[in-house]
C-alpha cells in the first residue's frame, strides 16, 4: 500500500514537472512577450531585431533605446534574433508572442507580414514621416503594401560598381573616364588591365547581379522577369547577349583570374590592391575595408547602359531594413515613435557612419567617405530595380540559373548553352 | 499484476500524451498540410485552400527539386558506398590487434565531435580554397599548374569537394558501430579458423561479415536517415547563397520554400510539407528495402 502510494505520487510529481516544464517553455518563450504585455502598462515595449547583438548596428539601436527609456520612461526589451527572424517571427505572432515592433528586409515586411502589421498611414501623416524617406523606396513599400504604409524604411542601399580609386588614377584614367556604355567599361577594363592589375573581381554569390544588370539594360527589369519566370530564354535574344557580354569579361582577362571566387575572397582582392573593380551593395565598402584592415578610397559609378538598351543609369538596386509596428501591440504609438527614432535624425546618421550606409532620412545629407560618390547618382535614379534585378524571386529556377552563370563565367558552357540549358527548366 | 497495471498506466499516461502532442499531432497536420495551399507554416487552419495531390505533381514536375532528389540520391549512394567501405576497413583493422587502437579510434572519430558548420569552414577556408587551400598549395608546390587552378567550390566541383568533406566526417561514427558488432563475435571462431588455415581476408569474408549484417542494416539505416536529413553541409558550401544548384537537397528546397529566402518572399508550406513528407516516405522505402535484402539470422552479433 506505501508502496503504491508512493508510486502515485511519483507519477503525480512526474505529471507536474512535465506540466511546470511546459509552462515554463512557453513562459520563457514569450519572456520578452510577456514583459511587453505586463509592462505594457509598467512601460515596457518589446522589439525583435533582426541584428546580432555584436553587430555595429545593434549597438547604436542599443544606444537609441537607452536614449528612448532616458526620455520617456519606456523600457525597451530588445531580443537580438539575427537574420533568423524571417523563420521565427510568424510562428511567433500566430503563436500569441506579445511583440510590439520587428524588424526585417522592407520588401519581406512588406509583401509577407503585412497581415500582423500596423496600418503607418495616419501616423506617419501626423508627423510628417514620409518627407523622411527617400521618395523612391516609398514608393516601393507602398506598392508592395497595396498602397499602404506598413512600415518604416531604414538603412537603404543600392548597388552599383564600386571602385578603388588610386588604382584607377594609377591607370591613368580620371572621373570623365567613368564608363557609361558597356563598350566603355571594356575600354576602361583595357586600361585597368594594361596598367597591371585585374580590372574587376567578384564573388560567386553575386555573378547572377553581374547577368541581371547586363540583361536589365537590355530590355528593363519586367521583361526580364517575364522570360525568367516563364523560361522564354529561347526567345529573348537579348538574354543570349547578355551572356555573350558577361562571358567577354572573363574571357578577354578583364576579370579576376581567381573570379568567380568564394565569397568573401573576390571583393577582399580590391582591399589586397589586386583588383580595381566590383559590382556590389553598398554595404560592399564596409565591408571590404572591414575585412582587409584597408582604408580603400572608393569610387562609383551604375552599371553602364547597352546599345539599344531600355534602361540606364537611373535604374538601379534599391533595398532597405524597416521596421514594422504589430496591430496587436497595446503600445503602438510608442513602437512606433521608437521605431521612427531609429530611422531618423541623429541615430539614423549615427548608424549610417557606424557602417558607412546610406542615412534613410532625408534630412542627413551627409553621406559617409566611403559610398559618398553614390549619393549623386541614388538621388537621380527613378526605377527601382529589386535584388539582382529579381533574378532570385523564384525559388524552382534562381539556383539553376546561378550554376549556369558561373559556369558561363568560367567558360564550362557557351552562351548557346547557357539558354538552352535555361530553357529546359521548369 | 492488477496493481502492475496501474503502475504500467500511471507511469505511461503522461509520455503518450506528451508523445500524442508533440509528435503525433505534428506528423499528422504535416501530412494533411500537404493536400492543401497554405503560405505560412503556422496560418490558421481556415486560410488552407485544399488542392488534392496538387502539391505532389508540382514537386515531381520541378526541375530544382528533381536536381535535390538527384543529389541526394549521389550522396546517399557513392557516399554511402565509401563510408560504409572505410569504415568496416577501419573497424577491422582495429579490431585486429593493431598497437594503440584507443589512439587510433580517438583519431577517426574526433570529426564527429566538432560542430559540423566549424568543420565546414575548415575544408571550405583550408582545404579548397581556390587561392590559399592545402590542395591548391600542394599542387602548386608540385608544378601541376592544372590540377592547382581548379576551383572545388564552383561549377560541377562544388558537389564532389562537398561530398568529400561530409564522408571524412561520417567514417568515424559509423566505424564505431562496426567495431561495436565485430569485438562481440567470439575470439573463437578466428583461432578455429587460424587452426584450419584461413588468412585474414577469408576470416572477414566468412566470419565477420556473415555476422555483422545485423549491424549493417543498423548503419544502412542511420546513414539513409542523415542524408535524407542533409542540411547544415549543403547550406554551409552555398553560403552566403540560401541554396546552391550543385548541392541542394531536398532539405534545403523545402526550407527556401517555407521560409522564403534572401530576393525571394514566396513562401509555401503546403509544399514543402509535402516535401517533409515525401523524405520519410523514401526512409520508409530503404528501411522496407535493407530489411527484405538482409535477412536476420539466428546468429549474428
Amino acid at each position: 500500500m506505501k508502496k503504491k502510494l508512493v508510486s502515485v505520487l511519483l507519477a503525480t510529481a512526474m505529471i507536474a514537472t512535465l506540466a511546470a516544464g511546459c509552462g515554463s517553455g512557453s513562459g520563457s518563450g514569450s519572456d520578452g512577450g510577456d514583459s511587453g504585455s505586463d509592462s505594457g502598462s509598467a512601460g515596457e515595449i518589446t522589439y525583435w531585431s533582426m541584428w546580432n547583438s555584436t553587430e555595429n548596428q545593434a549597438k547604436v539601436i542599443q544606444e537609441a533605446a537607452d536614449a528612448y527609456e532616458e526620455e520617456t520612461g519606456i523600457h525597451v526589451n530588445i531580443e537580438w534574433k539575427g537574420r533568423d527572424i524571417k523563420t521565427l517571427i510568424g510562428a511567433a505572432l500566430d503563436a500569441g508572442e506579445d511583440i510590439d515592433l520587428f524588424d526585417d528586409d522592407y520588401m519581406r515586411m512588406c509583401q509577407n507580414n503585412t497581415k500582423y502589421l500596423l496600418d503607418l498611414t495616419d501616423y506617419a501623416a501626423e508627423d510628417d514621416l514620409e518627407s523622411h524617406i527617400m521618395p523612391i523606396i516609398l514608393e516601393k513599400a507602398k506598392e508592395w503594401g497595396g498602397g499602404t504604409l506598413y512600415c518604416i524604411p531604414y538603412q537603404p542601399y543600392t548597388t552599383g560598381v564600386w571602385y578603388d580609386k588610386d588604382m584607377w588614377e594609377d591607370a591613368g584614367l580620371t572621373d570623365a573616364d567613368k564608363p557609361e556604355t558597356f563598350d566603355d567599361l571594356l575600354a576602361v577594363c583595357q586600361t585597368l588591365k594594361d596598367s597591371g592589375v585585374n580590372p574587376m573581381t567578384c564573388n560567386s554569390d553575386t555573378t547572377n547581379l553581374l547577368y541581371g544588370f547586363q540583361f536589365a539594360r537590355y530590355i528593363g527589369q519586367d521583361a526580364v522577369l517575364d522570360c525568367y519566370n516563364n523560361s522564354d530564354w529561347a526567345n529573348v535574344p537579348e538574354a543570349k547577349q547578355a551572356a555573350e557580354d558577361i562571358q567577354t569579361l572573363f574571357a578577354e582577362g578583364y576579370m579576376s583570374p581567381n573570379a568567380p571566387a568564394q565569397y568573401p575572397d573576390g571583393q577582399n582582392e580590391i582591399g589586397f590592391g589586386e583588383s580595381c573593380m566590383v559590382l556590389n551593395a553598398s554595404w560592399i565598402p564596409n565591408e571590404i575595408n572591414q575585412n582587409t584592415g584597408t582604408e580603400v578610397n572608393f569610387g562609383f559609378f551604375p552599371w553602364p547602359s547597352v546599345e539599344g538598351g531600355v534602361d540606364g543609369p537611373e535604374a538601379s538596386m534599391v533595398g532597405a531594413q524597416s521596421i514594422g509596428i504589430v496591430a496587436e501591440s497595446d503600445m503602438t504609438q510608442e513602437a512606433y515613435d521608437f521605431a521612427k527614432m531609429i530611422a531618423t535624425g541623429d541615430y539614423d546618421l549615427q548608424m549610417a557612419e557606424s557602417v558607412s550606409s546610406i542615412p534613410a532620412d532625408t534630412a542627413n545629407t551627409e553621406w559617409p567617405a566611403a559610398i559618398a560618390e553614390a549619393e549623386p547618382y541614388f538621388k537621380e535614379m527613378t526605377k527601382a530595380y529589386d535584388w539582382a534585378v529579381g533574378l532570385e524571386t523564384n525559388a524552382d529556377i534562381k539556383d539553376i540559373l546561378n550554376d549556369n552563370i558561373i559556369k558561363l563565367c568560367t567558360s564550362e558552357i557557351t552562351p548557346d548553352e547557357f539558354i538552352s540549358n535555361m530553357a529546359a527548366t521548369q | 499484476m492488477k496493481q502492475n497495471k496501474k503502475m504500467i498506466v500511471c507511469f505511461l499516461t503522461p509520455a503518450l500524451i506528451f508523445f500524442v502532442l508533440m509528435f503525433l499531432y505534428p506528423i499528422i497536420r504535416t501530412i494533411v498540410m500537404s493536400f492543401f495551399k497554405v503560405e505560412g507554416v503556422s496560418d490558421a487552419v481556415d486560410t488552407w485552400q485544399f488542392v488534392g495531390i496538387s502539391n505532389y505533381q508540382k514537386l515531381f514536375a520541378t526541375s530544382i527539386f528533381q536536381i535535390s532528389m538527384i543529389n541526394m540520391g549521389k550522396i546517399w549512394l557513392i557516399g554511402g558506398i565509401a563510408v560504409m567501405a572505410i569504415a568496416l576497413l577501419f573497424a577491422v583493422i582495429l579490431t585486429s590487434g593493431i598497437r594503440f587502437k584507443s589512439f587510433w579510434r580517438a583519431v577517426i572519430y574526433v570529426p564527429n565531435i566538432i560542430n559540423a558548420v566549424a568543420m565546414a569552414t575548415m575544408w571550405i577556408q583550408y582545404v579548397f580554397n581556390k587561392r590559399f587551400g592545402l590542395l591548391h598549395s600542394m599542387f602548386a608546390a608540385l608544378g601541376l599548374e592544372d590540377l592547382a587552378g581548379i576551383d572545388y567550390m564552383n561549377g560541377s566541383w562544388k558537389f564532389w569537394s562537398l561530398l568529400i568533406a561530409f564522408c571524412f566526417g561520417s567514417v568515424g561514427y559509423f566505424m564505431l558501430i562496426y567495431i561495436s558488432g565485430i569485438e562481440r563475435i567470439p575470439q573463437d571462431y578466428y583461432e578455429a579458423a587460424t587452426i584450419d588455415g584461413a588468412n585474414k581476408l577469408k576470416q572477414f569474408i566468412y566470419i565477420t561479415l556473415p555476422l555483422i549484417k545485423g549491424v549493417f542494416k543498423t548503419c544502412m539505416t542511420f546513414w539513409t536517415v542523415s542524408v535524407v536529413g542533409f542540411f547544415v553541409w549543403s547550406q554551409m558550401w552555398a553560403a552566403p547563397q540560401a541554396s546552391d544548384m550543385q548541392t541542394i537537397t531536398p532539405f534545403v528546397y523545402m526550407y527556401n520554400i517555407v521560409f522564403g529566402t534572401t530576393g525571394n518572399v514566396q513562401r509555401d508550406a503546403g509544399m514543402g510539407a509535402a516535401v517533409g513528407i515525401l523524405m520519410a516516405v523514401v526512409v520508409m522505402i530503404v528501411f522496407f528495402i535493407v530489411n527484405k535484402c538482409v535477412k536476420d539470422d539466428d546468429l549474428e552479433f
